[in-house]
């Protein structure tokens, strides 16, 4: 049997996705389909005359609203095209299975712990340097949200946050403080986005108000001061100067620090810098010729 | 441990949310009002994913803002008139009331499954009585103020279903129901007065800077399309073709005159000319191109109508065409044709053998006119006392030149066209005017509002059902109280959608279409979410209400909606059975065994 003759008794065009094909051809068709789209597929607006149409109703009935929404949001800025594919909404829903069950081995350990800004003036390096980096997420998160309606790299942001979270193991009544106070920033960055679940979250914390009706704090300043600390700067070796940088600050974050130095200027007047090396926490030498 | 249900969750949550009213908008102190819009959707029947993303966009920016502590005003509602429902009445036989309310009912269902967040008291329905009353009363006003007036418009004719077809119900030139080749015909109709704000809708673009998607403004900009440039007389004996140009600098190079085929002089100066003949077929044939095709034409044709006319600034007579390419609706309805400095005038001289006389000469090169004409800037030659002047500034000095001589005028004009409005359809907000044999066009008085459609009407797909309403058409005049006729024009459905943001800021009005005080205190928009194909028509339309309303004292803002976020679509990957055959190296003369075995060596 020639192609179209098969095609001309199943009332298939050449115009039409070749799912209509593979069906008369295979049972298990979908296996071919799935190859055929990854080595041939091009993208195209969903339309019912290509039948590469996602309903709305079946991706909501398998996932849910949130992972739908969740997806839509994070798949692309507002304004950008973006490609609907099973790996994207399958991705989606894990972090929310991620999300969920990290809630429920946090929340029996927090649900009782109370915090208050003021709890955290004292907090050890560790705790601080956690406290440093959530509110260094929260602060990113609100501007990409309110400035720009950036949720791509909003939600991007969370997922670290989630990472940090699932991360970190507290040892003592602090730590739970500030775990408790970072979890609870966390769902209530998530709440737009993806809202029941957050809700339900939320309602497990025994809050008075439903998360809808909270107010996102504001971004603790305090929190996001560094730590300084001063390390002994060489030049060739000798010792030059001493300079503060922060205590977690990278090679690049210190060679603009150093190289910025009045004091260290007159030493590389004229010279050129063949290579600067940092050992964490300990020690510049710049290496001059 | 429990697991991660969402079924579960979700379902709990959107009860309680609505049980305890948590989006209810209320207005508070102006400054934390946020009002966050998405686009309202056509009820259709069913939500696509270009909705979910359209509508999960507004929702989480919604939701965002009310957690940063705003008072947000987050509606939803439905662009309810329309085309489809009137097609399902005449395909299947259902209501198009029926058939709406239905679908509403499932849509409403499908975006309550995804949790957004919104005040549904505020819903509306444009095709509501309580909507639809006040867009009659807008119409009114409009009208009171000269903004609606009537005049004859040019619309797609199905002779065989004798029914007026909307452009979308043109299928390559014939009628969607019953293949009759299509006729454009002249019927009175509604038209807005858009045009008086062209400068003002041009103006308050800048105010969108920044705020509005660079190419949105661009397009809006582009649609009004103001251009400067000169209205020129050519005479025919004593009769004036008048002719926009934005050339005036090329006048001296104008070797012909092409007049639309319905411009009212056509058929007077080919019978003046001993052309009736040729040209009559010739009007005939246009007919039967829709305006599209008429704009978009490869094959410029035209015919001689037999008379010259006379080149203000030569004096010489250069003959007068008429032209498919040449549309009535713009500028004058005629043209002067430069075939050196206009490839379009230049391929009709071509085609006809019409001269081309140079008079514009690019600064640097030659340029060789046989290959094209040319378009730039350059100094002046061939033009009398103006050679060597640079064709910029030679513009205004002609133009004022030929003013003096009584022959030409500086002018302004715009691409904006005046908005019709008038539809022959049911499904849509009857246009509330009665015609009386002695009074005239009486408008319906307010009081006496909404002019309800009625319902019990029959979806033949011939003519306009309300025209076959006995009981609606007949009325008695609010003038003299004398029996009369009911307008059974419709309106086109987007001066539904021009100002349902503002119904939405106190949707139980019964006294008005909206209270200052409401519109003063929800509006503007501040963040308007919608698909960039609306950037011209409803954006635009939007805002001249907006700025209507503003004149008579109903808002307080020029601009509707203060930023707007144009989302992208959703794409998904397919392929084509023709694609896979090329990629195989196969064709549907090949032997499905043969497609088989090359799958299997793919998969
Ligand atoms: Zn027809
Ligand atoms: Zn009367």
């Amino acid at each position: 049997m020639k192609i179209k003759e098969l095609m001309q008794e199943k009332q298939i065009s050449a115009g039409d996705n070749v799912l209509f094909l593979l069906k008369e051809l295979y049972e298990d068709y979908q296996r071919y389909l799935d190859v055929v789209e990854a080595k041939l597929g091009e993208s195209a607006k969903m339309s019912k005359s290509k039948a590469n149409v996602v309903d709305p109703e079946e991706a909501i009935e398998r996932y849910g609203a949130d992972t739908v929404r969740l997806y839509i949001l994070f798949a692309a800025p507002p304004e950008q095209d973006f490609e609907w594919t099973d790996e994207g909404i399958q991705g989606a829903y894990r972090f929310l299975n991620r999300f969920w069950n990290f809630s429920q081995k946090v929340i029996p350990l927090v649900k009782d712990v109370s915090y208050r800004r003021e709890d955290f003036k004292e907090l050890s390096q560790e705790l601080a340097d956690l406290r440093r980096r959530v509110h260094t997420y929260y602060s990113k998160y609100l501007q990409d949200m309110e400035k720009r309606y950036q949720f791509n790299t909003a939600i991007a942001t969370i997922m670290e946050m989630l990472n940090l979270l699932q991360g970190f193991e507290p040892k003592d009544e602090e730590g739970l403080k500030v775990l408790k106070e970072a979890f609870e920033l966390m769902t209530l960055m998530l709440s737009p986005i993806a809202p029941h679940v957050c809700e339900e979250v939320w309602s497990q914390l025994d809050k008075e108000r439903l998360i809808v009706e909270e107010s996102f704090p504001e971004v603790d300043e305090e929190a996001l001061k560094q730590d300084m600390i001063e390390i002994p700067v060489q030049v060739n070796g000798k010792l030059r100067a001493k300079v503060k940088v922060p205590s977690d600050a990278d090679e690049a974050k210190v060679r603009e620090i150093v190289l910025s130095e009045e004091r260290l200027r007159r030493h590389l007047e004229g010279k050129s810098l063949r290579k600067l090396i940092y050992v964490k926490g300990k020690l510049v030498n710049l290496v001059v010729a | 441990m429990k697991g991660y249900d969402p079924k579960k969750i979700e379902r709990k949550w959107q009860t309680e949310w609505e049980k305890r009213g948590v989006f209810k908008a209320k207005e508070k102190a102006k400054s934390s009002k946020r009002y966050v819009l998405e686009m309202f959707p056509y009820p259709s029947g069913k939500i696509h994913m270009g909705h979910v993303r359209n509508y999960t966009i507004g929702d989480a920016i919604a939701r965002f803002l009310r957690m940063k502590g705003y008072e947000v005003l987050h509606p939803m509602g439905w662009d309810a008139f329309g085309l489809p429902a009137e097609n399902a009445a005449i395909k299947q036989g259902i209501h198009p009331a029926r058939w709406t309310y239905r679908n509403i009912e499932q849509m409403r269902e499908q975006l309550r499954a995804l949790g957004f967040s919104y005040d549904w008291d505020r819903e509306l329905a444009t095709c509501d009585e309580e909507y639809y009353r006040w867009n009659q009363w807008i119409f009114l006003q409009m009208l009171r103020r000269g903004v609606a007036y009537r005049r004859s418009a040019l619309v797609n004719w199905c002779p065989h279903d004798e029914t007026v077809l909307a452009n979308e119900q043109v299928i390559e030139g014939k009628c969607w129901r019953c293949g009759t080749q299509v006729v454009q015909r002249e019927i009175p109709s509604w038209f807005l007065r858009i045009t008086d704000y062209a400068q003002r809708l041009l103006d308050d673009l800048e105010k969108l800077k920044g705020k509005w998607p660079e190419r949105v403004v661009a397009q809006q900009r582009n649609w009004i399309g103001r251009s400067q440039g000169a209205l020129l007389k050519f005479l025919v004996g004593e009769t004036p073709v008048e002719v926009f140009t934005t050339r005036p600098d090329t006048v001296f190079g104008a070797t012909f005159v092409v007049l639309a085929p319905e411009h009212p002089l056509t058929l007077r100066l080919a019978e003046e000319g001993g052309k009736e003949e040729e040209v009559k077929e010739f009007l005939e044939k246009v007919k039967r191109l829709s305006t599209r095709e008429r704009s978009t034409l490869r094959d410029k044709e035209g015919v001689f109508l037999g008379v010259y006319a006379v080149n203000p600034a030569t004096g010489r007579e250069i003959p007068v065409w008429t032209a498919n390419y040449v549309l009535y609706e713009y500028g004058t309805g005629a043209i002067m044709c430069v075939p050196a400095h206009d490839q379009r005038d230049w391929e009709f001289a071509k085609k006809y053998d019409l001269p081309v006389i140079p008079v514009v000469k690019p600064y640097q090169g030659a340029w060789d006119f046989e290959r094209g004409a040319y378009e730039g800037r350059g100094r002046l030659v061939n033009s009398g006392d103006f050679n060597g002047m640079d064709s910029e500034e030679a513009k205004e000095k002609i133009t004022l030149w030929l003013k003096d001589k009584g022959l030409g005028e500086p002018k302004t004009t715009y691409r904006l066209k005046d908005w019709n409005v008038s539809r022959q359809r049911y499904w849509g907000t009857p246009i509330p005017v009665v015609y009386c044999d002695r009074c005239g066009v009486v408008p319906v008085p307010e009081e006496s509002l909404p002019v309800k459609l009625p319902l019990g009407v029959e979806f033949s797909g011939r003519g306009n059902p309300l025209g076959s309403s006995e009981e609606f058409v007949n009325t008695t005049c609010p003038k003299c109280g004398a029996p009369a006729k009911r307008e059974t024009d419709t309106m086109d459905t987007f001066f539904d959608s021009s100002w349902y943001f503002l119904r939405y800021c106190d949707p139980k009005n019964e006294q008005e279409a909206f209270s200052k005080e409401s519109a003063h205190y929800w509006m503007p928009v501040d963040i308007y979410v919608g698909g960039i194909e609306h950037a011209v028509l409803h954006l635009l339309y939007s805002r001249f209400f907006q700025k209507f309303f503003k004149d008579i004292g109903l808002v307080e803002e020029d601009e509707p909606f203060e930023k707007l976020i144009t989302q992208g679509m959703v794409l998904k990957k397919w392929v084509s059975v023709g694609r896979l055959l090329e990629a195989l190296g196969l064709t549907e003369e090949s032997g499905v065994e043969e497609l088989k075995s090359k799958l299997s060596e793919l998969a």
